[in-house]
């Protein structure tokens, strides 16, 4: 066997050894490595062979300079000459190039939006003034274990303490956020992000009022500008007043100017005053819990090394504050505003804010498709190398290098992806003037970052792409290329090509299964009408006023079939109370619903024991209850059955006697786990009034009907009513998102048809002759076309069948997420399955149609 | 009388060239002299002192016609030039001037 020396060792000497000798000295060496092997074995040989080669080394004794002068790789004549030829062959096979550009270009868009992504992370709140003065203060809490948890918030007293207790601190602010406020205008029930904030934080941070003024008293809010929009349109919304069901009404002193949310951690639909967060709260919770996020603006020339050193020192006082036990305690830690987005590890309590790890294997995601689509580059010019091997045999004979033949096959797959670029840059345009994407902001401030960051992508895209065909074409060897005797590159004996097809089927088969399951949950979530029905039932809120002359109107229209009333309609969070069994139980919390009878048989709830809530016109609130089998089981009080009379407590003051007990049903989030509800009749509670109505009804001349029954009652305000199945279907139905992801998921497909159409034209163009000769002896097109498509149709079946699997394990694994779901929908999946198969066969059968097509006597004219 | 200094490495490999006359190139050379010797001889120290001692003029050289082996590279055949035979001759003759000058009792007791 023919041994071959490191090679590493002979570059070194022909870098550095005396080049008038260098002929013979390899040839003697090699000669000397063939004897080594022979007689000590290989690795001495290799050993002896480096060692006497390092000794000729004479790095310094001569110039190197060759007596011919060499071609210089990066001449510009070379450069124009690399593009020519890489326009000629891109020119010269359309369809190739095509299919490359086309991938290339439809898979950059999302990787380019990614990107736009992570330059916006690194721009968030960027905007307001001396903002390199600012600091958020972390919490390092440390447990009796020794474990560490790192905040991002801090306690809610922290901030008040530090501004009075050092000098050196211009300003510091306190921020408490509730993300899961609810407000009704009288007319529209919104869920709203809140913050509670004390007035320094509009001086810290830039939200510019668009009029009215910073709320100051409890009880005032400020809204945003969109959110002042959705409550009041036009109308000024200044001394207006919006409820919340537990804290009662906040008066509007003002309006912030538009800002863009996705740019700021301090994303919000409201602002409170912090005031009206502490009055209620407890005096010791203001140093334990970690709620608040404290930011302090140091004054000009303060160090942050500095001010973290007074933090060390409040850390130890707080923690004597605390009596905290030993080993225990709380560390404070300066953080600077810049430094918050992204984080560097991951923080607790941090909203809004990702870190850099998460950030980073998001893009990875982002990146899938782009990979297929490279693959696709990859496999196709790996395919066609044959064409081009005759090329890079007669330009080795004349002389180039394995380098420059490695420049000309990058130069080339550059040139494409930055043809693709432009392209991609084209989608981006279209994608952000026609669909909006939630998830990303299109204001960068540094654009130029981003377009040298597109433009690096890209480049590292081209090199990758082209960094194994370029490799693998390099290394033929002229001699074997001009003789023929060489076959089409492929890595191994199972088929790179093969395999990558298979890869890509079943990476885009996977991928369209996830959407079609999250869109089989979202279709769930939208039209769900298993929880509570919601088809056909109108929701009209209520004033304060008596209802009963308006309702006994209403009962008259002829489409109106039932009419029930709640303190809340289902789809928003209820209060909570306390229920327990005796009143020296410990509490346990549910949600209340003031309800009636009519308002239980309107949602549908199943009643697995006992009855509904009795049929009365009462005014006053009365002692029965109906709860869901929840309750039961967290009161232990046994089987649905045995709950039927038993006594509750609700809220320490009312016992109330259990008369049915509904099944478990969502009420409002799908992947909040079931909690007790609890129904009373409370008139004095209801807000809604809920309509059953025939199924065909007109619903706009039925609103019109009610609304001038509403006018006749109500005069002065006007009738605010929303049809429950259009309102939870606005809300589950993310239609711009699905838009989107749908659209990733059509380009996935696409990237991974272009692949098959790539290699299908060119192994069909290999077998010209074969379907010459096999028609010729006799074949009937249909068995030409069974042989030709055999190979392909095994490939998909293979993909199908690693596949589905996944497909499934993704659905249960998004279901694991959910509480009520949908289960898995082997109906959808195997409508895509069928959708993706049907349109890759027919591709598959189009072409060999076409070539079995072909007139033989064409084909085979040659022979 | 000027004489060319000869070092002892260089004067054997001087010698093995001699010896293999128009076989004598960098591989031959290596190998006759650990087979004569039967010291283990780098191929780089060979190789130096071939080129030192062609420096000399003590040897020439002219390349081989191109051969299916050693992926087709030269050898190059060294031969030793008249200056280099006289110095082997002189090197000898130092050498017996000395040997002969010995005591008798001295080579008697070096086992000669």
């Amino acid at each position: 066997m023919q041994h071959t020396p490191p090679r590493w060792v002979r570059t070194l000497l022909r870098w550095w050894a005396d080049p008038n000798t260098s002929e013979e000295v390899e040839g003697d060496l090699l000669e000397l490595y063939n004897y080594w092997v022979a007689t000590v074995g290989e690795r001495k040989a290799n050993w002896k062979y480096t060692l006497n080669a390092l000794k000729l080394l004479r790095p310094f004794a001569k110039d190197k300079q060759s007596q011919y002068p060499t071609t210089y790789l990066y001449s510009p004549t070379m450069i124009r000459n690399y593009f020519k030829i890489a326009f000629r062959n891109a020119l010269k096979y359309k369809l190739f190039s095509f299919i490359n550009l086309l991938g290339l270009s439809l898979a950059l868009p999302s990787a380019l939006m990614a990107l736009i992504q992570i330059v916006s992370y690194y721009e968030y709140d960027n905007f307001h003034q001396d903002s390199d003065r600012i600091v958020r203060i972390i919490t390092d809490e440390k447990q009796e274990d020794g474990e560490m948890t790192h905040w991002a918030s801090s306690p809610v007293a922290l901030g008040k303490y530090i501004k009075e207790k050092w000098v050196g601190v211009e300003q510091s602010t306190t921020l408490v956020r509730d993300s899961k406020w609810v407000l009704s205008s009288g007319i529209k029930t919104k869920n709203v992000r809140a913050i509670y904030a004390d007035a320094a934080f509009f001086q810290v941070f830039h939200f510019p009022l668009e009029k009215g003024s910073y709320p100051v008293e409890a009880h005032t809010v400020v809204l945003t500008h969109e959110t002042a929009e959705w409550f009041f349109k036009e109308v000024n919304p200044i001394g207006r007043i919006l409820e919340h069901p537990t804290y009662g009404g906040f008066k509007v002193v003002g309006v912030l100017k538009p800002f863009n949310q996705q740019k700021t951690q301090f994303r919000t639909d409201v602002l409170v005053p912090l005031a009206g967060y502490s009055n209620g709260s407890d005096k010791a919770k203001e140093w334990s819990e970690l709620n608040a996020h404290t930011f302090v603006k140091l004054s000009k020339g303060r160090s942050i090394a500095s001010f973290n050193k007074q933090l060390g020192a409040t850390s130890s006082e707080v923690n004597k504050l605390l009596n905290a036990a030993a080993g225990k305690g709380l560390a404070f830690q300066a953080q600077t505003l810049g430094d918050i987005s992204p984080s560097e590890n991951e923080l607790k309590n941090d909203p809004y804010v990702q870190d850099v790890r998460s950030i980073y294997i998001n893009f990875g995601f982002q990146l899938i498709i782009l990979v297929l689509a490279a693959l696709n580059y990859i496999n196709l010019t790996l395919a066609r190398s044959m064409n081009r091997s005759r090329e890079v045999g007669v330009r080795k004979v004349a002389g180039a290098t394995k380098s420059q033949i490695i420049f000309q096959f990058l130069t080339e797959s550059v040139l494409i992806s930055y043809l693709a670029l432009g392209m991609g840059l084209f989608l981006l345009w279209m994608i952000k003037t026609f669909i909006h994407v939630s998830w990303l902001t299109w204001e960068i401030d540094h654009w130029e970052y981003l377009i040298l960051l597109f433009l690096a992508f890209n480049f590292v895209l081209g090199i990758v792409a082209g960094a194994s065909p370029s490799l693998v074409l390099s290394s033929y060897q002229p001699v074997k290329v001009l003789k023929g005797t060489i076959s089409p590159a492929s890595f191994g004996k199972i088929g790179f090509r093969k395999s990558l097809i298979i890869v890509q089927f079943t990476i885009a088969l996977v991928y369209i299964f996830f959407i079609g399951h999250a869109y089989h949950q979202i279709e769930y979530m939208a039209n769900d009408n298993v929880n509570y029905q919601r088809e056909n039932r109108l929701n009209i809120h209520l004033t304060g006023t008596s209802n009963e002359r308006f309702a006994a109107e209403v009962s008259t229209v002829k489409e109106v079939e039932k009419i029930g009333y709640t303190s809340l309609s289902f789809g928003n969070t209820p209060p909570y109370i306390e229920i327990k069994n005796t009143k020296n139980d410990a509490p346990k919390p549910a949600f209340f619903y003031a309800a009636d009878r009519q308002f239980i048989d309107n949602m549908g709830l199943k009643i697995v024991a006992g009855k509904n809530l009795p049929e009365t016109k009462s005014e006053m609130a009365l002692p029965m209850v109906v709860v869901n089998q929840k309750a039961v089981e967290h009161l232990h009080l046994g089987a649905d059955q045995e709950a039927i009379g038993k006594l509750i407590v609700l809220n320490d003051t009312v016992s109330a006697t259990i008369v049915g007990v509904v099944a478990n049903f969502c009420h409002y989030d799908y992947e909040h786990k079931i909690e007790p509800v609890v129904f009373q009749y409370q008139p004095a509670a209801f807000r809604v009034m809920c309509l059953t109505t025939s199924p065909a009804t007109d619903r706009a001349s039925l609103e019109a009907t009610l609304a001038s029954l509403w006018k006749k009652h109500h005069p002065y305000v006007e009738m605010n009513a929303s049809w429950l199945d259009t309102d939870m279907y606005e809300r589950y139905y993310p239609y711009e998102d699905m838009q989107f992801a749908g659209m990733q998921s059509i380009v996935i497909f696409v990237v991974a048809i272009l692949g098959l159409i790539g290699i299908l034209t060119y192994s069909l163009e290999k077998r010209t002759k074969e379907i010459g000769i096999r028609k010729v002896i006799g074949a009937t097109a249909e068995e030409v076309m069974r042989l030709l498509a055999a190979d392909f149709i095994k490939l998909l079946s293979i993909a199908a069948v690693v596949a589905v699997p996944l497909g499934v394990a993704i659905g249960l694994y998004m279901n694991s997420y959910l509480v009520f779901h949908n289960g898995v929908s082997y109906f959808t999946m195997a409508a895509l399955l069928l959708v993706v198969l049907g349109v890759s066969l027919a591709i598959v059968g189009y072409f060999s149609w076409r070539a079995v097509q072909t007139n033989p006597a064409k084909s085979l004219k040659s022979e | 009388m000027k004489r060319t200094f000869l070092g002892e490495f260089e004067e054997i490999v001087l010698l093995t060239v001699a010896i293999l006359g128009e076989e004598a190139y960098g591989v031959t050379v290596t190998q006759e002299l650990e087979q004569k010797t039967g010291r283990s001889v780098g191929f780089s120290t060979v190789h130096t002192t071939l080129q030192r001692l062609e420096e000399k003029g003590f040897l020439a050289s002219q390349m081989g016609g191109a051969t299916a082996e050693r992926g087709g590279r030269r050898k190059r055949f060294f031969t030793v030039t008249a200056a280099g035979r006289k110095a082997l001759v002189e090197v000898k003759q130092v050498r017996e001037e000395l040997w002969g000058a010995l005591p008798p009792q001295t080579l008697q007791l070096m086992g000669g």
